[in-house]
């Protein structure tokens, strides 16, 4: 029986991975051949029936495209506008998403659609008057007016707000908590009780609660 | 104001130099909303000073909303406001004449058969939405295993999501040339005769929705990953000990730990997709014979090619309700039963 089992599985995990691989190849076919038809010249890529390599590879093409523009320059503006935004999605989705999850007030669920309403819109609506905006505050051709309108990204926030809410509620509610906070030492430290984080940081709720989806995201039958 | 004269090909343009195009009122519109935004919450948080916890509750709830919120103001309503103005006007970039018209606009918009055929691409686009999940939920559980290489595989299911779309779109074009292309060479391998991927009207919008597909399962897949990983191991012994098949672990255990996850995924994929753009605008720009046009490049083409702001305003908030009434059922029917099982 358990050899039938056994070897069921094994059949099972041979064909999982057989499709995967063929998924995988799917996925990078069209790299691949991106790959290879940047080294041929124009000629050889509107050839019939394609070639799949090269007759001899052009390495040429990269020094000309890359040396066709100042593209340090342009690595230097993405790498400074990705650092900044990343830094204000993440403040502004996580304490936003945070509210919206485990927030009772006023208004909240349709604050939030409203909050979702704002995606729903196409970009190009607000494109044009974005930029009379960021020409009022004379932000036109900084790095500011490329940053201000991205700090925000409602995606993230939905994002976030729904991570926190797969968080069993009783595990932030006052008395639980602290009657619990021996068996977050438990899991965080393996049951030693020694104290790797300082005091105020645990009593940090919010924190508290980052650092047990980060530790065991497994932990949290353990009130329920 | 003052006009420059310029020539552009055949066509003269009198052209309004940026700084003089600031509308006034589209001002006082943004500063007002702004300012009852503002107005609004010390009004009802004095409502509650009667009772402490609550008002202690609402301050914090609002603490932490702050910074998204008065950024959303700023940066988002009030363009919207903005653009709300523009729809009820006969608004073009090289016409001064900007005459106020109502609700012309949009009783135009409903009129127009081309912007529903457009609607109606977009919505059999959308169909792509739960192939693309379905896939990828399958590609999670597959890709969650501890096996050698699974990185890697990972690594490559992802790769898609954080390609340049115009790249994307460059070589998917050449697969699908009806001459040169891959797609075709195979199938001549296995003697079916040339397919009119992207020039056939009945065609067209199939290798989009194949495309978007193949660009949106990696990233799907990565959420559901995370979603994945926070359901308690210890529910899948005990449904096996209660003798539980895999299948019936997926459907009584996967499936409702997930829920929240596949609530999002559904949601913003499809809002995502009634805003699909890029692929179309660099793959076929709305042809053959508009069989690929959808709603976003329609837009786009009204304001960007025709110049008629007024009328890609209308039609944008048009979207919007559509849009915003898809949502709005998601959450009338799935978000009350995701909240039942809780």
């Amino acid at each position: 029986m358990s050899q039938v089992n056994r070897s069921r599985r094994r059949a099972a995990n041979v064909a999982a991975w057989a499709l995967a691989c063929l998924l995988a190849l799917t996925m990078l076919a069209p790299f691949l051949w991106m790959l290879s038809t940047s080294l041929m010249d124009e000629l050889e890529v509107f050839r019939f029936p394609p070639r799949l390599l090269p007759e001899s590879p052009r390495w040429e093409n990269y020094e000309g495209a890359l040396s066709a523009r100042p593209f340090g320059r342009y690595f230097l503006n993405s790498f400074v506008f990705a650092t900044c935004i990343v830094i204000g999605q993440l403040f502004t989705a996580a304490t936003a998403g945070y509210a919206f999850a485990k927030f009772a007030f006023t208004g909240r669920d349709k604050l939030f659609l409203l909050f979702l309403s704002t995606m729903m819109v196409p970009a190009v609506v607000v494109m044009i008057p974005r930029f009379l905006l960021i020409d009022a505050l004379g932000w036109i051709d900084t790095y500011t007016g490329l940053v201000s309108t991205e700090l925000v990204l409602v995606w993230g926030i939905f994002l976030m707000r729904q991570y926190f809410r797969s968080v069993p509620k009783e595990l932030m509610e006052e008395p639980p908590l602290a009657s619990r906070r021996n068996a977050f030492d438990e899991h965080a430290h393996g049951g030693s009780g020694h104290r790797v984080i300082p005091r105020h940081v645990r009593d940090d709720r919010f924190q508290v609660m980052g650092r047990r989806l980060q530790l065991r995201p497994s932990a949290f039958e353990a009130g329920s | 104001m003052e006009y420059l004269i310029t020539d552009v090909g055949r066509v003269r343009l009198a052209v309004l130099p940026y700084d003089q195009t600031g509308d006034p009122i589209s001002k006082v519109v943004v500063l007002s909303l702004l300012g009852l935004l503002l107005a609004a919450l010390p009004v009802a948080l004095t409502g509650l000073v009667d009772q402490p916890r609550a008002f202690r509750r609402h301050v914090v709830a609002w603490s932490f909303l702050a910074p998204a919120s008065v950024h959303l103001a700023i940066f988002t309503l009030g363009p919207l406001a903005i653009a709300a103005w523009l729809s009820l006007h006969r608004w073009s970039l090289i016409d001064v004449a900007r005459p106020f018209v109502g609700l012309a606009n949009y009783l135009h918009v409903l009129g127009d058969s081309a912007f529903w055929n457009a609607i109606q691409n977009t919505v059999l686009f959308t169909l792509h939405v739960p192939v693309s999940m379905a896939i990828a939920l399958a590609l999670a559980i597959i890709v969650q295993r501890r096996a050698r290489g699974i990185v890697f595989l990972r690594a490559i299911l992802f790769l898609p999501t954080i390609t340049s779309l115009v790249a994307v779109a460059m070589v998917w074009q050449w697969m699908l040339h009806d001459e040169y292309g891959l797609f075709n060479w195979l199938l001549s391998k296995i003697g079916i005769g040339p397919v009119a991927w992207l020039s056939s009207p009945s065609t067209a919008l199939l290798p989009i929705m194949i495309m978007a597909t193949w660009m949106v399962v990696g990233y799907q897949m990565i959420l559901f990953q995370a979603g994945l990983a926070a359901i308690p191991s210890d529910l899948y012994d005990a449904a096996r000990i209660d003798g539980a098949n895999p299948w019936r672990r997926f459907i009584h255990v996967t499936i409702p730990g997930l829920r929240h996850t596949l609530f999002f995924v559904l949601v913003t994929s499809v809002i995502g997709s009634f805003q699909i753009f890029g692929a179309v605008y660099l793959m076929t720009e709305g042809g053959p014979l508009h069989a690929t046009d959808v709603a976003v490049f329609h837009i786009y083409e009204e304001a960007w090619e025709y110049f008629r702001f007024g009328d890609a305003a209308a039609q944008s908030w048009v979207l919007f309700a559509i849009i915003f009434v898809a949502t709005w059922l998601q959450f009338r029917t799935l978000e009350r039963r995701v909240e039942g099982q809780a």
